[in-house]
């Protein structure tokens, strides 16, 4: 079992800590079928087959096929995935496709494409809640070293909340982010930049120096306090985004934004990162990759002082 | 041939980015400025990567090599319904085909490549630099295929390109039926840059007359963009680069490449090298340009 990173933390957070994993695996022996980490009332189904074709859909993108409230993707030699309604996921496999890399689409584009469908917002964010339990979603592309600052603060204490893809709601007075993992996706040289023996690891896949390195998670829902797009950039700066402009910041952070329109969803989005910006401070931070993580970490722990 | 690329085409130092800086100062014409920082990188670098991860189904971190390739094509088709007019696109890859048997590059998406290639004595000098490794390493990389390509340890900016070797880069493009390809050499442009520049510029469909180019050759000359540099830096550079803009002049390999050296690439790259008058001695010899 790879040991913990994250240091032992005070006991008055002891009850709000996951103390057994979280039910999010779906683990690649068995079939995949169960609701989704952190969406309840989803259902993920293991089947035979699916049409090569949505029907009423249109093709929005490669291998992506969506109509109103149904989106259709492959990912050839890998799985077909049909999600519904917000509700369910079908899932079905090509043979002899590698099981891990299913389930990674399944929580990954697939879980984000529910969440379109459900009125709610699909951050390509890792979320973290500081030790203030303030939380904090750091969003960026891929490559620009989320999953690093993200491991790099579990070590200080913070709890992860979800890494990748970030489901936010709105409950009517606040932004909330609900935790779907326990573990970060890291790189080998990520994991070494964060003092992990990537060899003790769990691969994300075969073929892949990619690792799942398990962090102390938050288990309850939080409230999100600041949304942070991270630029590359070989100085450090930080601009507070206006109000007015924090939708804009928000839209822009969407998983897969033109799968908005292709479901119907445009109005859902507007409202939904309105609603949020209300409450949810956001904030540009220059300087990803060109520092040494400790720094950039540095610079998130002071924007939730 | 329709589309709306034009690939900026060569193994890497070979004068890929004076030229676009250049082809960006033609289009933007007159007397208008133009930075080596305000250069089209829609679809190199970390932008390549985040049009890929916004338009195919999942993300490239978490694909492999041949599952990426095997998106591209259609991911370029998609990029390319959003040009109006047409983008220069910085390429360092050999062409090739994915497991499909598909261009990596859609030629119905391409409207011309413009194919440079330099002295290979030049490039490995320059290309160590560049990575700020030995001569001998970079010697070892421009007869690399990449037929064995490794799992990478760390997730760059950039999707995984292919270079392959400096001869079947080369090659690659040069000998492609599928591209409309002009193709200079590094040391053609530097002798006579109005009239290769015209020449390429006009092939890739511009409408520039020759004082156009004129003006945009003197307005890019390469010491400027080596200035540029030193003061504002330049966000293309590689990290591990002390400076991108070293030296515009061909011959640089002169006391900086030793005879074995020297004598690994003519055995690696004669015969590419001799068919592109590149002589055993780092001279040049004339030969016929493309049209």
């Amino acid at each position: 079992m790879p040991r913990r990173i994250c240091p032992q933390l005070p006991d008055r957070r002891a009850n709000a800590i996951a103390r057994i994993p979280m039910q999010r695996d779906f683990p690649p022996a068995q079939p995949f079928e169960g609701p989704l980490p952190g969406i309840p009332g989803s259902m993920v189904r293991e089947v035979d087959a699916l049409p090569e074709h949505l029907e009423g859909g249109e093709l929005i993108a490669p291998c992506t096929e969506a109509r109103a409230n149904a989106l259709l993707f492959e990912v050839p030699g890998i799985a077909r995935y049909l999600i519904r309604d917000g509700k369910s996921i079908d899932v079905a496999l090509t043979p002899a496709a590698d099981r891990a890399a299913v389930r990674l689409f399944l929580l990954g584009s697939a879980r984000g494409a529910l969440i379109h469908q459900r009125g709610e917002l699909p951050l390509s964010a890792a979320t973290l809640v500081a030790p203030n339990w303030k939380a904090i979603a750091i969003c960026c592309p891929s490559a620009m070293g989320k999953s690093t600052v993200a491991a790099a603060l579990c070590r200080r204490g913070w709890l992860l909340v979800a890494d990748d893809i970030t489901r936010v709601s709105w409950n009517g007075s606040m932004a909330i982010a609900w935790p779907s993992s326990d573990r970060l996706k890291l790189w080998r040289d990520a994991c070494e930049m964060v003092g992990e023996n990537a060899d003790a690891l769990e691969r994300v896949r075969e073929g892949m120096e990619k690792y799942f390195l398990p962090t102390r998670a938050a288990a309850t829902p939080a409230a999100l306090h600041v949304a942070v797009r991270l630029r590359v950039a070989t100085y450090f700066d930080s601009v507070e985004i206006a109000p007015a402009e924090r939708a804009q910041l928000l839209a822009e952070c969407t998983f897969r934004r033109h799968w908005v329109d292709a479901l119907g969803r445009r109005a859902d989005h507007a409202r939904i990162t309105t609603s949020i910006a209300r409450t949810c401070r956001g904030v540009l931070l220059s300087g990803a990759r060109e520092h040494p993580i400790e720094e950039l970490a540095d610079r998130l722990a002071e924007l939730v002082r | 041939m329709s589309g709306s690329f034009v690939l900026i085409a060569s193994y890497p130092k070979s004068g890929n980015t004076w030229m676009r800086v250049v082809l960006e100062k033609l289009r933007r014409g007159g007397e208008q400025p133009v930075s080596i920082n305000d250069l089209d990188i829609r679809y190199q670098g970390g932008s390549r990567r985040a049009a890929f991860d916004s338009w195919a189904p999942v993300n490239a971190a978490d694909l492999t090599f041949d599952e990426i390739e095997g998106f591209l094509p259609d991911v370029y088709r998609r990029l390319a319904a959003e040009i109006q007019d047409f983008a220069p696109v910085k390429v360092h890859d050999a062409a090739s085909r994915n497991f499909r048997g598909e261009w990596i590059y859609p030629p119905d998406c391409v409207k011309r490549v413009i194919y440079l290639v330099r002295h290979p004595f030049d490039v490995a000098v320059s290309l160590a630099y560049h990575l700020n490794t030995s001569p001998e390493r970079a010697v070892e990389m421009m007869a690399d295929e990449g037929r064995r390509r490794r799992p990478y340890r760390r997730l760059s900016q950039s999707l995984p390109q292919n270079f392959a070797s400096w001869s079947s880069n080369v090659e690659s493009w040069m000998d492609n039926p599928a591209y409309g390809v002009s193709w200079s050499r590094y040391e053609d442009m530097h002798a006579e840059p109005v009239a290769q520049i015209l020449r390429l510029a006009t092939a890739a469909g511009m409408p520039v007359s020759r004082h156009d180019v004129e003006i945009a050759v003197k307005a890019t000359d390469f010491q400027e963009l080596q200035r540029e540099e030193e003061v504002a830096g330049f966000r293309e550079k590689a990290k591990v680069s002390r400076q991108f803009f070293r030296s515009g002049h061909p011959g640089t390999w002169k006391g900086l490449l030793d005879a074995a050296l020297r004598e690994r690439l003519v055995h690696d790259h004669g015969r590419v090298m001799r068919r592109l008058g590149y002589n055993e001695d780092g001279s040049t010899s004339a030969i016929q340009p493309s049209s």
